[in-house]
């Protein structure tokens, strides 16, 4: 279970751009729960992402997984960012999914499939050949392969035409079963499909928690 | 998880109503340029004792609280002791002379000039930066480069692409922010060897050039839409009593950091 115990937290304390972005957050997520957090610019969601990503340390409470400190050294955590192309860090997909990993040829092809890419197709092409909502998913298979027990999706539907965003939604539709899967966004047209709790953010606190389609039709949303 | 230790907060605005915020951008980019020539022209330790007492009294005059310091990592001051240590075993004069060995300071002295004088630069920057909206920088330019206009240089594009560095300097910081994230995300592993640690270098430098490229292009893109660069605003400026007193006080100073 993925605890935050009162997280709050502070950019830049004790200097004059000091600036809260958090506070009071205190809730727990069950092992494979699929939530979906929204809320308006500034509310603190790419802030509760970064932390639950395990990128940054919150200045008040604490985040533990399993009753231990969450950690990215044992790959406890992985976090899929809004511009996919600063993920991809090899030319080709294949090399990119493998990129840290000691892992063969067939897991590479099952990471690819489960994105929904055709391994034989994708797997020697090139990163920039590829549009943007498959270069969203190579970076998904990238995350994915490292097996995360924690995944933190930022946006992942933004800017994403009809086509791409259907078949997104349906591999985030498909995720392990035992993944804990957090998505950030803006975006609340599919989030019942990707999402069974909502959470609303609002002025740096939780304002609203419950099943996604309840909490959505109270949320607002610029 | 590791935290933030170091923030830098290079040039980044404070809000105030101080005479050094109430000043015309060129008259702060003009002494900021004039101490920092002078300085690094005559870099003796006399010139550095003027230039240091200038910046103090900007420091104290913009009232802007030192917590707003620049806080480097602490590998930065390990690096800057270790140039140190390196620029003590360069020796030269003067030398002390003990029955084991014969120690030349020379090096750290010049070390230790160099660093004061970085430091003295660097702090004038701070100010401007605290003091300065970057939005004012580009029409201060304007008007200081006109002269330039004379030998046919072309203003309007240096100030455009001066202005927009600066403005593009947060979004590249983003942008590498994000990068160091996913490195550290998809290869957590701490690099044990030199050749790790240079493939590590390698994929960030990699990566941030990508993501420089791709923003320039896209600024082109957007620059080329809206018509091309065009001429620089030329705003009215209005020099007030701490204009004059700033410029009066930087023309005092270069000539003493001459004259001594």
């Amino acid at each position: 279970m993925l605890v935050l115990d009162h997280v709050g937290h502070v950019y830049s304390a004790g200097t004059p751009w000091a600036h809260r972005a958090l506070q009071d957050v205190d809730v727990r997520f069950d092992d494979g729960s699929r939530i979906v957090v929204v809320g308006p610019n500034g509310s603190g969601k790419s802030t509760l992402a970064w932390i639950l990503a395990g990128l940054l340390v919150p200045s008040e409470g604490k985040v533990t997984l399993d009753d231990g400190p969450l950690s990215i050294e044992e790959s406890h955590t992985a976090m899929a960012f809004q511009h996919a192309r600063l993920q991809l860090l090899r030319p080709t997909v294949g090399e990119d999914v493998r990129f840290g990993l000691d892992i063969d040829d067939t897991a590479v092809d099952t990471a690819l499939a489960d994105v929904g890419l055709d391994p034989a197709r994708f797997r020697t092409r090139r990163i920039d050949e590829l549009s943007g909502g498959e270069q969203r998913r190579v970076a998904l298979a990238g995350v994915l392969a490292r097996r995360p027990r924690v995944l933190v999706l930022d946006e992942p539907l933004a800017g994403l035409d009809a086509p791409s965003r259907e078949s997104l939604v349906q591999v985030l539709g498909r995720l392990p079963a035992g993944l804990t899967t957090v998505v950030v966004t803006h975006d609340t047209e599919d989030a019942d499909r990707i999402a069974d709790r909502g959470l609303v953010l609002g002025d740096s606190r939780i304002v609203a928690d419950g099943p996604v389609a309840e909490v959505l039709r109270t949320a607002v949303t610029p | 998880m590791t935290a933030a230790a170091s923030e830098l907060h290079f040039l980044r605005y404070v809000p105030g109503t101080s005479p050094v915020h109430k000043m015309w951008a060129g008259t702060k980019l003009l002494v900021v340029a004039g101490i920092g020539i002078a300085v690094v022209a005559v870099p003796t330790w006399p010139a550095q004792a003027i230039a240091f007492a200038v910046l103090a009294a900007a420091l104290i005059t913009c009232r802007v609280s030192l917590t707003a310091a620049p806080r480097p990592p602490l590998w930065f001051f390990y690096l800057l002791l270790f140039a140190g240590f390196l620029a003590l075993t360069a020796g030269g004069k003067p030398e002390v002379h003990t029955p084991a060995l014969t120690l030349g300071f020379g090096g750290l002295i010049d070390w230790i000039r160099f660093t004061t004088l970085t430091v003295i630069v660097l702090g004038f920057a701070v100010v401007l930066g605290w003091t300065t909206h970057l939005a004012d920088l580009g029409p201060a330019l304007t008007r200081l480069f006109a002269p330039l206009r004379l030998v046919r240089a072309p203003v309007d594009e240096i100030v455009a692409a001066v202005t927009l560095c600066v403005r593009c300097l947060p979004l590249l910081v983003d942008e590498l922010r994000t990068l160091y994230a996913v490195r550290r995300l998809r290869h957590p592993e701490v690099p044990t060897t030199v050749k790790g640690e240079i493939l590590n270098l390698h994929d960030l430098l990699v990566g941030a050039l990508v993501s420089a490229l791709r923003r320039a292009r896209e600024m082109a893109d957007a620059i080329d839409g809206r018509g091309g660069v065009g001429p620089a605003p030329r705003l009215p400026v209005r020099l007030r009593v701490p204009d004059y007193v700033a410029l009066a006080t930087t023309t005092a100073a270069i000539v003493a950091i001459v004259v001594i």
